[in-house]
C-alpha cells in the first residue's frame, strides 16, 4: 500500500506503508521523504509569506497622508532642496506604484529599512544595537513560561476537577486577562520601589561594564567569559522583566497543557504503562507527558508573539533597550519609517519562529518524523 | 491441583452520572497453573472490567468486593506498592488494540526494557540482551535493529506480538490477553493464538484469555467461562461447554454462528433482544427476557451458580438442554 | 456479529453535545463573569448619574492620594481618578462589544463565502488570513494605526483587521466540514432544502465556537485598545481611556494610584469575560479543558 497523500498543511503518518519495510529492516534515524517534503512545502510558504508582508508594509506607507520627504527630513526639507530631490529618486516617488514597490522590494534586499526619523540613523543600524537585548529576554521569558507553564499545566490534569485544579483555573484565567504593562508597573512598583529586591531599570547596574561582545546576551556573554558577578547582575536585572512577561504565557499554558495531558491520558497506552507496575510519577512524566508533547510545542509560535507584543508594552517600563522600547519610542513619536522597520522586522522573525516550531513538532512526534 | 489464582464473589461498582452502577456482580472462577482459560461474552457484559479489577486499573471512584487469591495472598487487598510489584511482574496484560497500546513516541526497546529494569533492577546492557531475547522469541525479524525502532513502523500482528514480549518480558506466573486479536486480520490471528499457546506451554503459564469470538476459544481455550451481564452463566472444558451448551443463551450464541456449509438461503439466527446495559439489567436471571425457556422463577430469583458435572457449572435452574437419558 | 466491541470505558467525549447549555449558568465561574460584566455595564450606561465628579474637570488639588473626597485620589491635572475610570467604562465598553460584534460579521460572511464556495475565493480568505497572523497582534495594529494616524477610531480599526481573521478560519471549517457532513446530505436528501439544511443543522454548529471566540475577543478587544492607547496610538488626551490613564500613570511613578486603578479595571472587565468565554466553552464543547465529566473508563 502506498504510503496516504497529504493535504496542504497537514501530516499524516504512514503507518501502512510498514508493511514494504518489513525486509529492509528498521533504520528509523533517518528523517522520512514525507517529513522533508513537508518542510520544503512550509519553507515555500515561508517566502511567499515573507513577501506578502512586505506588500502590507509597503501598502500601509502608501496610506499615510501627507508628503514623505518632508516628514521624514523634517528641518533639512526646507533647507535643501537637493536632499529632497535624492530622496524622493531613492524612492521612485515620482514613479507610479507598482515601481514604488519593485523599489521597496530591492531596497529590502539590501538590508535597507529606511532611516529612523528620529535617531536620523539607518533603521537596520538602530535594529542591530537593540535587538540582542530583547533576544535575551524573549529567550529568558519563554523558558520560564514554558517550565512552570507545563508543570501547572500537569499537576491541574491529575489533579482534575480537585481544589487545586479550580485554582490553577482561575489563577491562569487571570494570567490571560492581565494588561501586561500595568502588571509591568506593579511589580516594579512593589518590588523595585516597595521592596528593594530587584533594580529598576536597565541590564546591568551603572557601574558594571558589560562582558566582551560574543552574542550580545549579557548572561551568555559573561558566563563564557567566565565574568560571573557581571553573570550575577545581568541576571538580577533581567529576573523581573522575564516574569512579567511570561505571566500571559504561564496561563496560556497552563491551560494548554492541562488540555494536552487530558486528551492523552485516558489513552490505552497509558493503562498498559500501569499494567506494567511502573510508579505513577514515571507514567505522568515519561508516558503522558511525552504523548502531550507535541501539540504543547505548537504553542510555541504563539507565545513567541506574545512576548513580543509585550515587549512593546513593557521593554520602556523597565528602561531596557530593546526592539520593544524602539518600537514604543517610534510608536509615541510616529517616526514611520522605524515603526515599519520594527513591524516588518519582527514579523520576520515571527514567521522564521512558527517554522522552527514545524521542524520541533516533527522532531518530538516520530509518526511524522519517521516512516 | 491447587489453582493459582480464585476468584470469589467478585463485585464491582462503577460511579456514573447516574449514580453507582454494578458491572460486575458476584463472579467466580478458579485458573489451574499453565492453563488458557476462556472468558467469553459480548460488550457490557463485563468480562474487561472483572479482570481490570484484579490489577487494580480501575477507574478512580470504582467500588470493589470479594476475593480474588493469588498465591495465597488477596490481590484486591493489596496495598498500592505491593500491587505495583505483582503488575507486570506476576500477571501482566496484554490488550486488544496494538496501535494504541504500545506508546507511539518511545522506541520498542524502550517500552521493553524499562518495566524489566524497574522491576528487576536489571543493568541496561542486561534489559537490552532480555529484550531482544524477547523479540526473537515471538518472531520479530531483525530483533536488534527493531528496538530503536517505533510502534508505527510495524503491522498490525507484529505489534500485537511486541505487545506480547512486553507483558512477558519479567516472566510472569499469568498473562490476561483481552481480545488479543479482535483488531487484527484474520490471517494475523491464527499466528497470534499459535504464539501464545507455544509460550504458555513452554513457561507454564497460565493465560486468561478474554474474548467474544467463540472460534477463537475452541481453538485455544483448555476452559471456558461464560459470562452474561455481569455473572457467570455457564462454565467447565472448552470442548464440552461448546459441543453441549446447557444454557440458553451459550446455546444462543453459538446457534448465531453461521455455519460456513450450510446452503445459501439459510437463515440467520440471532438472539432476539439484546444485551442490557450496566445500568438497566433486569431483575432475577438477567437473560430472562430472551430467553425462550424462562419459567416465572426466573424474573424474580437470580440463579446461583451450581456444579453440574465434571467440572462444569451452571446458572440456570431450569436447565432446558441437558439431554435426557 | 459485532465487529469492534466496546470496551466498558467511556472516554471523554461520549457525551451529548446540546443541550447542556443550562448547567452551564450555574457553574460559579460563569456566575462570578456576569456578575462582574452586568455591574461594569450597568455602570458604562450610569454613569453620568453616579460618577461624583467630571472626568475632564480640572481642579487645583493636584496629584492629592486616595482620600474621602476623592477615593481614588487626582491625577496631574487635578481630575478626580475614580470618575475617570468609570468614563472609561463607557468608553471601552460598547467598543468593545462594536468592535467585536464587526470582527465577527466580516470574519463570518468571508470565512462562510470561502467555505461554501471553495476554489479561488477560498485561497484569496485564506492567504488574506494568513497575512494577518503573520504579525504579532499589537505589531500589525500599531503599524496600521501609525500609518493612518493616531486616534480612536483608527485603533479601533487596526484591531478589527486583526481580529476578523479568526472568525473566518472558524466559520470556514465548519462550513466545509458540515457541507460534507453526512446528516447534512441526508437531509438534503430527504427534500429539504438547501437553506433550510444551512439553517436547522449548519447555523447552530457554527454559532456556538463563534459565541465562545467573540466572548473571549471581548476581553482581548479591551486589552489591545488599551495597549493601543497605551502607546498614544489611541485615545488621545484629555479623553479618559483606561490605557492612556496608565501611560500617564506610568510618568508619574510615585503616583501609584493613577495607573493602578485604571489597570484594575481593565483587568476586571476582561477577567469577567474570560470567565464566561470559559464557561460556554465547556457547555458547548464536551472535550474542552474544565469541564466535569463522568470519570469511568
Amino acid at each position: 500500500m502506498a504510503p496516504t497523500t497529504t493535504r496542504p498543511g497537514r501530516l499524516t503518518s504512514a503507518a501502512s506503508a510498514a508493511n514494504q519495510k518489513l525486509a529492509a529492516g528498521w533504520r528509523p534515524r533517518l528523517p522520512s521523504r514525507l517529513f522533508l517534503r513537508f518542510l520544503s512545502r512550509r519553507l515555500a510558504a515561508l517566502v511567499l509569506l515573507g513577501l506578502g508582508i512586505t506588500f502590507v508594509a509597503f501598502v500601509l506607507t502608501e496610506l499615510v497622508p501627507g508628503d514623505p520627504a518632508a516628514a521624514n527630513l523634517g528641518q533639512r526639507a526646507i533647507a535643501d532642496p537637493g536632499a529632497v530631490q535624492a530622496f524622493r529618486e531613492h524612492y521612485g516617488l515620482d514613479k507610479p506604484l507598482p515601481i514604488q514597490y519593485a523599489l521597496y522590494l530591492q531596497h529590502l534586499a539590501e538590508g535597507d529599512l529606511g532611516e529612523s526619523e528620529q535617531s536620523h540613523r539607518p533603521v537596520r543600524t538602530d535594529l542591530a544595537e537593540y535587538v540582542p537585548a530583547t533576544a535575551e529576554l524573549a529567550l529568558t521569558s519563554i523558558i520560564i513560561a514554558f517550565a512552570l507553564g507545563i508543570a501547572l499545566g500537569v499537576i491541574a490534569a491529575v489533579r482534575r476537577n480537585r481544589l487545586t485544579d479550580q485554582v490553577l483555573r482561575v489563577l491562569s484565567l487571570g494570567g490571560i486577562s492581565m494588561p501586561t504593562f500595568w502588571l509591568a508597573l506593579v511589580a516594579l512598583y512593589v518590588f523595585f520601589f516597595q521592596l528593594g529586591w530587584v533594580p529598576g531599570s536597565g541590564r546591568l547596574d551603572p557601574g558594571v561594564a558589560p562582558p566582551p561582545h560574543v552574542t550580545g546576551l549579557y548572561t551568555f556573554d559573561g558566563l563564557i567569559a567566565g565574568q560571573l558577578d557581571v553573570l550575577g547582575n545581568a541576571l538580577q536585572h533581567l529576573i523581573l522583566p522575564a516574569c512579567v512577561l511570561a505571566a500571559y504565557n504561564i496561563g496560556l499554558l497552563t491551560r494548554f497543557t492541562r488540555s494536552a495531558v487530558l486528551e492523552v491520558i485516558n489513552n490505552d497506552y497509558v493503562l498498559a504503562a500501569r499494567a506494567k507496575g511502573l510508579p505513577e510519577r514515571t507514567v505522568i512524566l515519561r508516558h503522558v507527558l511525552r504523548a502531550a508533547l507535541p501539540p504543547i510545542i505548537t504553542v510555541g509560535g504563539l507565545a513567541f508573539a506574545n512576548v513580543m507584543t509585550g515587549t512593546v508594552l513593557v521593554e520602556s517600563i523597565f528602561s531596557w533597550p530593546g526592539i520593544g522600547q524602539y518600537a514604543f519610542h517610534s510608536a509615541t513619536t510616529l517616526d514611520l519609517p522605524a515603526i515599519m522597520g520594527v513591524s516588518l522586522f519582527v514579523a520576520v522573525v515571527y514567521i522564521g519562529v512558527n517554522f522552527l516550531v514545524d521542524v520541533l513538532y516533527g522532531i518530538v512526534d516520530p509518526r511524522i518524523r519517521v516512516a | 491441583m491447587t489453582p493459582l489464582l480464585s476468584v470469589r464473589g467478585l463485585r464491582v461498582g462503577l460511579p456514573t452520572a447516574a449514580g453507582m452502577v454494578t458491572v460486575v456482580d458476584g463472579v467466580d472462577y478458579e485458573v489451574a497453573p499453565g492453563q488458557v482459560f476462556g472468558i467469553a461474552g459480548e460488550s457490557g457484559s463485563g468480562k474487561t472490567i472483572s479482570v481490570l479489577a484484579l490489577l487494580d486499573l480501575l477507574p478512580d471512584g470504582a467500588v470493589v468486593e470479594g476475593t480474588a487469591t493469588f498465591e495465597g495472598t488477596d490481590l484486591l487487598r493489596l496495598g498500592r506498592r505491593a500491587m505495583r510489584d505483582v503488575r507486570g511482574q506476576q500477571i501482566a496484560m496484554v490488550f486488544q488494540d496494538p496501535m494504541t497500546s504500545l506508546h507511539p513516541m518511545m522506541p520498542i526497546g524502550r517500552q521493553l526494557t524499562e518495566h524489566i529494569r524497574f522491576h528487576l533492577g536489571a543493568s541496561n546492557r542486561a534489559a537490552r540482551t532480555r529484550a531482544i531475547e524477547l523479540l526473537e522469541e515471538v518472531r520479530i525479524p531483525d530483533a536488534a535493529g527493531a528496538l530503536t525502532a517505533y510502534p508505527h513502523q510495524f503491522s498490525g500482528g507484529m505489534r500485537q506480538r511486541i505487545a506480547i514480549a512486553i507483558a512477558l518480558a519479567c516472566r510472569p506466573r499469568v498473562l490476561i490477553a483481552d481480545e488479543p486479536t479482535t483488531a487484527l486480520d484474520v490471517t494475523v490471528q491464527a499466528g497470534i493464538l499459535r504464539l501464545l499457546d507455544r509460550l504458555r506451554r513452554q513457561s507454564h503459564l497460565s493465560v486468561i484469555l478474554i474474548t467474544h469470538d467463540l472460534g477463537v476459544m475452541s481453538s485455544i481455550a483448555d476452559s471456558l467461562t461464560v459470562m452474561y451481564a455481569g455473572r457467570v452463566v455457564e462454565s467447565g472444558p472448552t470442548a464440552e461447554v461448546l459441543g453441549a451448551p446447557r444454557h440458553p443463551y451459550t446455546a444462543g450464541l453459538l446457534a448465531a454462528l453461521p455455519h460456513p456449509e450450510a446452503p445459501e438461503d439459510t437463515p440467520l439466527v440471532s438472539i432476539t433482544g439484546a444485551p442490557p446495559s450496566a445500568q438497566s439489567r433486569p431483575g432475577g436471571c438477567a437473560f430472562h427476557p430472551r430467553c425462550s425457556f424462562a419459567v416465572q422463577s426466573c424474573v424474580t430469583d437470580i440463579p446461583p451458580l451450581v456444579p453440574v458435572g465434571d467440572e462444569r457449572r451452571l446458572a440456570c435452574p431450569v436447565d432446558p438442554l441437558v439431554v435426557p437419558t | 456479529m459485532i465487529a469492534q466491541p466496546l470496551p466498558l470505558r467511556f472516554r471523554l467525549g461520549l457525551r451529548r453535545r446540546r443541550g447542556t447549555l443550562g448547567s452551564a449558568w450555574r457553574q460559579p465561574l460563569a456566575i462570578a463573569g456576569m456578575a462582574l460584566a452586568g455591574a461594569w455595564i450597568l455602570v458604562a450606561i450610569l454613569v453620568p448619574f453616579i460618577a461624583p465628579y467630571d472626568p475632564l474637570g480640572q481642579t487645583a488639588r493636584l496629584f492629592a492620594e486616595p482620600n474621602s473626597a476623592h477615593l481614588f485620589g487626582t491625577d496631574e491635572l487635578g481630575r478626580d481618578v475614580l470618575s475617570r475610570v468609570l468614563w472609561g467604562a463607557r468608553l471601552s465598553l460598547p467598543l468593545a462589544f462594536f468592535l467585536v460584534a464587526m470582527a465577527v460579521t466580516i470574519g463570518g460572511v468571508l470565512g462562510g463565502v470561502a467555505g461554501y464556495f471553495g476554489g479561488w475565493v477560498d485561497e484569496v480568505v485564506m492567504r488574506a488570513t494568513d497575512l494577518v497572523f503573520a504579525f504579532p497582534t499589537i505589531i500589525l495594529a500599531m503599524a496600521v494605526t501609525a500609518a493612518l494616524g493616531p486616534s480612536l477610531r483608527n485603533a479601533v480599526f487596526a484591531v478589527v483587521i486583526v481580529f476578523w481573521p479568526s472568525y473566518a478560519r472558524v466559520v470556514r471549517g465548519l462550513v466545509m466540514s458540515l457541507t460534507e457532513a453526512d446528516y447534512v446530505n441526508a437531509s438534503r436528501l430527504l427534500g429539504a432544502s438547501s437553506r433550510r439544511a444551512l439553517m436547522v443543522d449548519v447555523l447552530p454548529n457554527v454559532a456556538g465556537p463563534v459565541l465562545v471566540l467573540a466572548t473571549l475577543d471581548l476581553g482581548n478587544a479591551i486589552l489591545l485598545l488599551a495597549g493601543l492607547s497605551f502607546l498614544g496610538l489611541g485615545a488621545q488626551p484629555p479623553t479618559p481611556e483606561w490605557g492612556s490613564m496608565v501611560n500617564i500613570g506610568s510618568q508619574f511613578f510615585e503616583r501609584w494610584w493613577m495607573g493602578t486603578f485604571p489597570g484594575l479595571a481593565i483587568l476586571s472587565v476582561v477577567l469577567a469575560f474570560n470567565f464566561l468565554g470559559d464557561s460556554l466553552r465547556d457547555a458547548l464543547d464536551p472535550r474542552s479543558s474544565w469541564a466535569v465529566k463522568e470519570q469511568t473508563r
